[in-house]
């Protein structure tokens, strides 16, 4: 079959939200904003090494990047990259659909200069 | 399973006569009948009327995806039926699409694409189990052997 550009990039993300902690940090950044490392640690009661490995994996991934201002780091999610992953699912549908889809999308715009 | 049934429906925005004819269109379909997201155009041959033939070959990297078929019924703009023949597949088929007005400018279609078990295959697959009936029953009609 097709080999995707992003196929490898989608490889990386969905191995690094396969955690449920990863995948629940994610979604609690993607919801709420940036946050604080030290907040993060606190709203899962773990250690701040623990939650620094997780944060780790994600940053890895492009999932989240962090920005230090002082002292303070700053997690926030790469919402850019998150787009990948959401567009493989927006693929799982029958060709057909797609097709209609894709329909939908060139008549919307007028369809072509022939048609 | 003797056939297997895909069906989709789909509000597309644009009048239905517009739609209809995007069906018929070699230029339009040459862009909407892709076999995946993000592939070229595809290379359209049609003759567009009951009983014409129609040839649409998709590109997937440097794959070529040969796809015929043959328009059964264009009843404008409510409904066109053709067979859908993929080059890659065994199975024949038929793709029925059914058109309805929604409003001025919002078309609904519904898709209903009906994949056939190749006749062969079918009755290969009958024989197959036919076979293994009758050998169920030579087991089971002989006499108790006790060891």
């Amino acid at each position: 079959m097709v080999e995707y550009a992003n196929e490898k990039i989608l490889t990386e993300l969905l191995k690094a939200v396969s955690d449920t902690t990863r995948r629940s940090l994610l979604t609690q950044l993607c919801q709420q904003g940036a946050s604080r490392v030290t907040d993060l640690a606190d709203y899962y009661d773990m250690s701040l090494n623990g939650i620094s490995k997780h944060i780790k994996v994600l940053e890895n991934a492009g999932l989240v990047t962090r920005k230090t201002i002082g002292r303070t780091h700053w997690i926030e999610a790469n919402i850019k990259r998150v787009s990948l992953v959401e567009n493989w699912f927006k693929e799982l549908k029958s060709i057909w659909e797609l097709r209609l889809e894709k329909l939908d999308e060139i008549l919307r715009n007028g369809g072509t200069q022939n048609g | 399973m003797a056939d297997h049934t895909v069906n989709v429906n789909k509000t597309i925005h644009a009048p239905i006569e517009k739609v209809f004819d995007a069906w018929l269109n070699p230029k339009m379909l040459s862009i909407f009948m892709m076999p995946m997201p993000g592939m070229p155009e595809s290379d359209v041959e049609n003759d567009a009327r009951e009983g014409g033939n129609f040839t649409i070959i998709m590109h997937a990297g440097d794959d070529k995806l040969p796809h015929t078929g043959e328009y059964l019924e264009i009843n404008p703009p409510d409904k066109l039926v053709f067979t859908w023949v993929s080059h890659s597949s065994v199975d024949n088929s038929t793709v029925t699409l059914n058109f309805t007005k929604i409003d001025d400018n919002k078309t609904n279609i519904s898709l209903s694409h009906v994949k056939f078990i190749d006749e062969k295959t079918r009755s290969d697959h009958e024989g197959g189990w036919g076979n293994i009936l009758d050998k169920l029953n030579d087991v089971m009609s002989q006499p108790v052997t006790t060891i």
